[in-house]
């Protein structure tokens, strides 16, 4: 029944993708189903992605950050298609995801790969470190050898491991150590974009300087593309060359990340950088907080208009109007704001910069 | 004695302070492994599996332990108390209840593990299935489950042994279809709990097959659960088993057999206590025994279900 339905899908226009872009995302959206009542029938959706638009160019690192639940993990997985997008498109490389059967779509996994946020439930915990790295391979049809075994020791070589701990089982390893493994699995099979999701979350900021260190130089060397999801502005300043700004489900600010740190343009952007902690009091005295009022709306319900409009401290009636797409304010600057134009940009919001980076 | 530390103990502040070298295993230590140990050093694995032993070397040593022949019937001694010359006493037909008793264990212990087989086997498959894919072939095979649930297992052993006829072949087999929805259950509720880990997923992006995923990721983390069910599930259908051939729908006489053996006593209970009493008593012998070894595979392999 699917395969005809599938036939009878008309056929899509060829992807088109800008020179130099990698990952074209067009209009992504994700919804779960809320399921109730006697015989689990469809009661509401989540949409944990709204229709997001964007474009990763070869070679960068996209941030992507947001509050807990805005939809950056949801993103991230939809985009390898771990989770089944229930609109828009994906191109990787001029070729469209969205479409692909699922023994396509498994062969072109060798190309994009994913490092989990945590480390401890990400490693199968009854295979070696070794089986663990060599698992992508085997998975697309590398036969067991001395050449698979060589290839596992340059990967623990490459993030920093040694040959002897092949042997070794996750739960001997540390924190830091096992993101290590995660980001060699990763690497395997010569991928060329990684989506690091939350991958320093868990780990203390000495450790996290080293991974995020090791991820800079795996770029450098092996050419790669990332897009990193985090909720900490510090760490995302620190290693993207652009940052978007997501919020219940939509993207609200996209800019060069120097941009985007010295310039917010949208409300909900200046809100988030004006609470990142500065250890400095003197420092601190003299920025300006922005206290949201309220709660992040419930997904399933979200309000109409601009999503932000409810604590938003710039709101106007018309804001819950209608829905304000990303428009280019600057040049490669876009925000999703009514009143962007009207907001006080200049005032200094003095964001810490990543304190954690020991070279 | 006195309570402060005599000079010697005191360590000596001029000492320098050594690191202690790390030790670094040639071989990590499996999860698997640790798992061996701990189970090996229970006390119940010990007592159970002992037991079990001597269950299984009477099976497999039947004609060397049995003193006479277990069909051989001999009216001169006929409902004979427990003596020298019979140590579990004769019963009407004048057997030897110690031989009769000593060659049902075979038939017993083939039974209740052929039924173990089928019931692990079809059931771990089933629940690996609904488990994984979830959605509409989940459905199907849990209500098919849920049907068989619905009855009481040995109603439903009973049922089935009834249709297929009489004999040894239709007790495996009813008794082992009885015990596939606990199998099913069990192993889908683990699958449940493993199929939405992060390494599982992260399994998915690699790009491995389904294939790949149940047999390398879900399967290792749901043998636990059915290795345990199924030591409890030996126990269930030896007494199944039994009784069933205790009704009559099973094992025929004269062939020896536990259930049937009790069953043919019922009858002389008051005259002859130990034709009944003897294979009763094997039963409940092997029932423990597997239990308490299922306890002790449970305590080690499963730390979610210990029970302190």
């Amino acid at each position: 029944m699917a395969r005809t339905a599938r036939r009878q899908k008309p056929v899509a226009p060829p992807p088109v993708q800008a020179a130099g872009d990698l990952v074209t995302i067009d209009g992504l959206e994700v919804a779960f189903p809320i399921t109730g009542g006697l015989l689990n029938r469809e009661v509401g959706r989540v949409h944990a992605v709204a229709g997001v638009s964007l474009s990763i160019r070869a070679g960068e690192i996209l941030g992507l950050v947001g509050e807990s639940g805005c939809g950056k993990t949801t993103l991230g997985r939809a985009l390898l298609r771990l989770y089944e997008p229930t609109g828009g498109r994906v191109v990787f490389d001029s070729v469209d995801l969205t479409t692909l059967r699922p023994e396509e779509l498994r062969r072109t996994r060798r190309h994009m790969q994913m490092v989990f946020q945590d480390p401890f439930s990400s490693l199968s915990p009854r295979m070696t470190v070794g089986n663990i790295i060599a698992e992508p391979m085997r998975a697309h049809g590398g036969a067991d050898g001395p050449d698979m075994r060589a290839r596992v020791l340059e990967l623990l070589d490459l993030v920093g491991l040694t040959a002897e701990q092949a042997e070794r089982y996750p739960h001997e390893f540390s924190g830091g150590q096992r993101q290590r493994i995660g980001i060699a699995r990763a690497l395997a099979l010569n991928p060329r974009f990684v989506v690091f999701d939350e991958a320093v979350s868990a780990l203390d900021v000495s450790i996290q300087a080293q991974i995020l260190n090791l991820m800079l130089e795996l770029r450098r060397d092996l050419d790669l593309t990332y897009l990193f999801i985090s909720h900490d502005l510090s760490v995302v300043r620190h290693i993207a060359d652009r940052v978007a700004v997501m919020y219940l489900g939509r993207v609200v600010e996209l800019a060069p990340a120097d941009v985007l740190f010295a310039r917010a343009a949208h409300p909900y952007t200046r809100a988030l950088l004006s609470a990142v902690p500065e250890a400095d009091p003197l420092v601190e005295k003299q920025r300006r907080r922005t206290v949201l009022q309220g709660d992040v709306p419930n997904p399933s319900d979200p309000p109409s208009g601009c999503p932000f409009h409810t604590r938003c401290p710039h709101a106007r009636e018309s804001c819950a109007q209608a829905v304000q797409e990303l428009v280019e304010i600057d040049d490669g600057h876009f925000v999703a704001c009514h009143r962007w134009d009207e907001i006080d940009t200049d005032a200094d919001l003095r964001v810490p910069a990543y304190s954690g980076g020991v070279e | 004695m006195s309570t402060s530390l005599t000079p010697e103990l005191m360590p000596d502040p001029k000492l320098p302070v050594t690191a202690e070298p790390e030790v670094v295993p040639a071989r990590g230590t499996s999860p698997g492994r640790a798992k061996l140990l701990a189970f090996l050093r229970h006390r119940g694995t010990w007592i159970g599996g002992s037991l079990l032993v001597v269950f299984l070397l009477m099976a497999a040593l039947a004609p060397l332990l049995a003193p006479y022949d277990p069909l051989a019937v001999n009216a001169d001694v006929g409902l004979t108390a427990p003596s020298w010359a019979h140590p579990m006493g004769t019963d009407d037909f004048g057997r030897d209840i110690l031989s009769r008793v000593v060659y049902g264990s075979r038939l017993s212990l083939v039974v209740g593990f052929s039924c173990v087989a089928i019931s692990a086997v079809v059931g771990t498959l089933i629940g690996l299935l609904a488990g994984y894919f979830r959605g509409p072939t989940d459905s199907v095979l849990m209500r098919v489950m849920d049907v068989l649930l619905a009855f009481p297992g040995l109603v439903l052993a009973l049922a089935l042994a009834a249709v297929m006829g009489r004999g040894m072949l239709s007790v495996i087999v009813a008794v082992g279809v009885a015990g596939v929805p606990t199998f099913a259950r069990v192993t889908r509720g683990a699958v449940l709990g493993v199929v939405n880990t992060d390494y599982v997923l992260a399994a998915r992006a690699v790009g491995c097959r389904s294939t790949w995923i149940l047999r390398r990721h879900i399967l290792p983390n749901v043998v636990a659960p059915v290795i345990v069910m199924t030591t409890l599930y030996l126990a269930y259908a030896v007494l199944y088993a039994a009784s069933i051939s205790f009704l009559g729908v099973g094992v025929q006489p004269p062939t020896a057999e536990w259930g049937a053996m009790t069953n043919a006593g019922r009858g002389v209970l008051v005259q002859g206590w130990w034709v009944s009493t003897f294979p009763s008593v094997m039963i409940m012998l092997f029932v423990l025994a597997v239990n308490v070894m299922g306890d002790s595979l449970r305590d080690a392999l499963d730390s979610k279900l210990r029970r302190s």
